[in-house]
């Protein structure tokens, strides 16, 4: 896709890549994804091994999502979208062929914040480790 | 054993929330492994194209929330780097 953009970076909301997350916006200024979700992992997927579990609960607060429209080019590409929120949208990537390649719209690094760590970011430095 | 270097991508803003998060996450998950660990931030507009070797010296990349970026483009060249080089990443 050689004209993939950003709507925040000013594209196109309606062909951007990324595009405003389809909810209703809390408040203004408010991020549009916030609060803890559930997200739904495909199982055998690098993320649902990590988590050991098919869901995951993750704090969000983003407000831009991959473009619903573009999802189909995921399922066809190396790239796969291996969590998902409630109604299918796109939550986690992962690219197969690679040791360690994973992309959340979720903020992993957040449990630390609370005195926790997190199942993605310990296999994060285990792949790292094993460099 | 001096552990894992971390490089991440992202233009660090000391009072940001998630900033601070991730290096917090960084230091408290290499203690809880039992490993050393060094990281450092790159700036976004310092992976011009081309220039994205600097990351060589890392053993993992993690593309950090700030978004927008200084520079989409540097934080992309270095996105590429880990998926062309086989390098760890996560992107959050």
């Amino acid at each position: 896709m050689g004209d993939a953009d950003h709507a925040e970076y000013g594209a196109d909301p309606e062909t951007a890549l990324i595009t405003p997350a389809h909810c209703e916006i809390p408040e203004p200024g408010a991020p549009r994804i916030a609060g803890k979700q559930r997200v739904l992992l495909t199982p055998g997927s690098l993320a649902a091994m990590t988590y050991g579990s098919p869901e995951a609960f993750e704090e969000f607060r983003c407000s831009n999502e991959l473009n619903r429209r573009y999802q189909p080019l995921f399922e066809a590409s190396g790239l796969h979208i291996t969590g998902v929120g409630d109604e299918g949208e796109a939550r986690v990537v992962e690219l197969t062929g690679h040791p360690f390649f994973v992309g959340t719209l979720y903020l992993p690094q957040n449990s630390a914040l609370e005195g926790n760590t997190h199942p993605l970011v310990e296999a994060f430095l285990q792949a790292a480790v094993g460099t | 054993m001096a552990g894992p270097r971390i490089g991440i991508i992202g233009d660090f803003k000391p009072d940001y929330l998630y900033h601070q998060a991730t290096n917090q996450a960084l230091d408290l998950t290499a203690r809880s492994l039992g490993t050393e660990i060094s990281y450092a931030w790159v700036p976004t507009d310092s992976i011009a194209e081309g220039e994205s070797r600097s990351l060589d010296r890392f053993d993992g990349l993690w593309a950090s929330p700030g978004s927008p970026y200084h520079s989409m483009l540097g934080a992309l060249e270095g996105i590429r780097f880990a998926r062309e080089r086989d390098k760890p990443f996560i992107g959050t």
